[in-house]
C-alpha cells in the first residue's frame, strides 16, 4: 500500500505533480466552458421563446440535436470539422495554410454546444416559472423593458434554476474527462501516462475516481451556499408575511 | 452534392458494418437498462430502509457512481481488473473480464443501477399516503392496494425519468468504443481511420439521432396513457 501511495509523490519520483497539472487543465476546461455555455443557453432559450417561427425552430432543433448525440461524437466532429473549416477559411488568404487546432479549444467549443443546449431548457423553464404577471406588474409600474428583465425576472430565475445548474455543472465536470481522447492533457490523460509507465491501472483509476468525487462534494458545498444566498430575500419575504398575519 | 453522394456510398458500401454497430449499441443499452433495473431495486430499498448502515451504504454507492465519470468506471473495470488476471483466471471469471463488451456492459449495469435507484426512490416516496389509506378504508388487501394503487402511480410518476435514463444510457454507450467494442461509434472510428472521411461521424450522428427520436416518440405515447395522473399533481 505504501508503495502504491509513493507513486503519488510530488516531484520526479511520483506522479503527484503530473496529476495536479491534469487537475488544473480539467478544472480550467470546466470553468471556461461554464460561462460560455450559460451565455449560449440564454440565447437559445430566447430563440425558443421568440415570436419568430424560424428562430423557434432553430432553437428547438439545436437543442434536440446536441441533447441526442453522444458527447464524445460531438467532440470528435467539432475537433475535426473545426480544423477543416479553419483551414478552408485560411486558404483564401494563404493558399497552402495548414493550421492544426488546439484540442483544448475544440473541447471548450464542443462542451459549450452540448451544455448550452442542456442549459437552455433550464433557462426556459425558469423563465416560465417566474410568470407573466410579474413582468406585466413591473411594466405597469413604469419600469423599462431591460429593467424588468434584469431587476425583476432574472433574480427570480436565478433562484429557480440554481439546483438544475448545479446538476449540469456536475455533469460538465465528469464530461471533461472525454477530452483526453483528443489528446488534451487533462487528469485522465496524465493518469493514462502514469499507467503506461507503472502498470498500475486499478490504483490510478481509483485515484481519479476519488478526485472526481471530492470535486463533486466541494461543488455541492458551493452550490448549497449559492442556493442559501439566492433564497435569502425570498425566505425573508415569507417570514415577514407570516409576522404580518 | 458530391459530399452527399460520398456519404451515401460510405453508408451503403458498409451497410453490414453499420448494422452490426447499431445492433451492439442497442443491445448494450437495453441490457444495461434491464440488468441495471434489477440491481437498482435492492439498492433503492436499502436506501429507503430504516437501517442506518444499510441506507448509508446505498447512499455511498449512489454518490460514488454518480460523482465519477463513466469513462473512469469503464477503465477501472476493463483495465483495472485486467491487472488481477491471475486471480480472475483461477476464479474462472477471466473469460468474462477479458471481453470488452462484457466489461462495458458491467460498467453500464453498475452505473445505471445507481441512477435508476434514485428514480425508484423518488417514485416510491411520491405515493400520497392518503390514497393508500383510502384504499385500506375501502377494504383492499395489501396486494390489491399495491397492484391497483401504488404500482400504477409510481410507474406513471417514474416513466419520464426512466425515458431520460434510457436516452442517457444510449448516449453513454458510445464510450465503449474507447475500449474497442464495435458499436455505432466504434464503427465510425474504424471507418474514419480507414478513409479519413469525416462523413462517417455524420452517419453515426444520424443513427443516434434517429434512435433517440424513436425512443422519445415511444415514451410520449406511454406517458400519454397516464394523463389522468395530473389530477393528483394539482396542475
Amino acid at each position: 500500500m505504501a508503495e502504491l501511495l509513493s507513486l503519488l509523490a510530488y516531484g520526479d519520483a511520483g506522479w503527484g505533480d503530473e496529476l495536479l497539472r491534469g487537475l488544473v487543465v480539467t478544472l480550467a476546461l470546466a470553468l471556461v466552458t461554464a460561462p460560455l455555455a450559460l451565455l449560449l443557453s440564454f440565447l437559445l432559450s430566447w430563440a425558443k421563446l421568440s415570436k419568430s417561427a424560424v428562430l423557434r425552430y432553430f432553437g428547438f432543433g439545436f437543442t434536440t440535436v446536441f441533447r441526442s448525440l453522444p458527447e464524445i461524437l460531438t467532440l470528435l466532429i467539432i475537433y475535426y470539422q473545426l480544423q477543416i473549416a479553419i483551414n478552408w477559411v485560411a486558404s483564401f488568404v494563404f493558399p497552402d495554410a495548414n493550421i492544426s487546432i488546439n484540442p483544448f479549444a475544440a473541447g471548450v467549443v464542443a462542451l459549450t454546444l452540448v451544455f448550452g443546449a442542456l442549459g437552455s431548457e433550464v433557462v426556459r423553464s425558469a423563465y416560465q416559472s417566474v410568470g407573466h404577471g410579474q413582468a406585466e406588474a413591473a411594466l405597469a409600474l413604469g419600469m423599462r423593458r431591460h429593467h424588468v428583465f434584469f431587476r425583476v425576472i432574472l433574480p427570480q430565475m436565478w433562484r429557480h434554476s440554481l439546483p438544475a445548474f448545479g446538476n449540469l455543472w456536475l455533469i460538465l465536470l465528469k464530461d471533461t474527462s472525454l477530452v483526453s481522447i483528443i489528446a488534451v492533457n487533462d487528469l485522465v490523460r496524465y493518469a493514462n501516462r502514469a499507467i503506461a509507465t507503472t502498470k498500475e491501472p486499478f490504483f490510478f483509476y481509483a485515484v481519479l475516481a476519488l478526485i472526481f468525487v471530492v470535486l463533486a462534494i466541494l461543488s455541492g458545498f458551493v452550490f448549497a451556499a449559492f442556493e442559501r444566498r439566492a433564497s435569502r430575500e425570498h425566505d425573508k419575504g415569507r417570514s415577514n408575511a407570516f409576522i404580518a398575519d | 452534392m458530391i459530399k452527399g453522394a460520398q456519404m451515401l456510398s460510405l453508408l451503403i458500401d458498409n451497410l453490414e458494418l453499420w448494422a452490426e454497430g447499431l445492433k451492439n449499441t442497442v443491445s448494450i443499452t437495453v441490457l444495461g437498462l434491464i440488468f441495471g433495473f434489477f440491481l437498482a431495486l435492492p439498492i433503492a430499498l436499502a436506501r429507503l430502509s430504516r437501517n442506518k448502515i444499510l441506507s448509508s451504504l446505498a447512499y455511498g454507492y449512489i454518490y460514488l457512481v454518480r460523482g465519477t465519470p463513466l469513462l473512469v468506471q469503464i477503465f477501472i473495470i476493463y483495465y483495472g481488473l485486467g491487472q488481477f488476471n491471475q486471480e480472475l483466471r483461477s476464479a474462472g471469471l477471466w473469460w468474462f473480464f477479458r471481453d470488452a463488451y462484457y466489461c462495458g456492459l458491467t460498467a453500464f449495469v453498475l452505473n445505471s443501477a445507481a441512477y435508476q435507484a434514485e428514480i425508484l426512490r423518488g417514485g416510491i416516496q411520491a405515493v400520497p399516503t392518503g390514497i393508500v389509506e383510502a384504499g385500506k378504508a375501502l377494504g383492499l388487501s395489501g396486494y390489491q392496494s399495491f397492484r391497483r394503487i401504488i404500482l400504477p402511480i409510481t410507474t406513471a410518476r417514474m416513466l419520464p425519468a426512466f425515458g431520460n435514463e434510457f436516452v442517457g444510457l444510449l448516449k453513454a454507450s458510445a464510450l465503449i468504443s474507447i475500449i474497442t467494442v464495435r458499436d455505432l461509434m466504434g464503427q465510425a472510428r474504424y471507418l474514419f481511420s480507414e478513409t479519413f472521411d469525416l462523413s462517417v461521424f455524420y452517419i453515426a450522428a444520424a443513427n443516434y439521432l434517429l434512435v433517440v427520436l424513436l425512443i422519445e416518440a415511444v415514451w410520449r405515447r406511454l406517458e400519454g396513457r397516464n394523463e389522468w395522473l395530473r389530477y393528483f399533481e394539482g396542475h
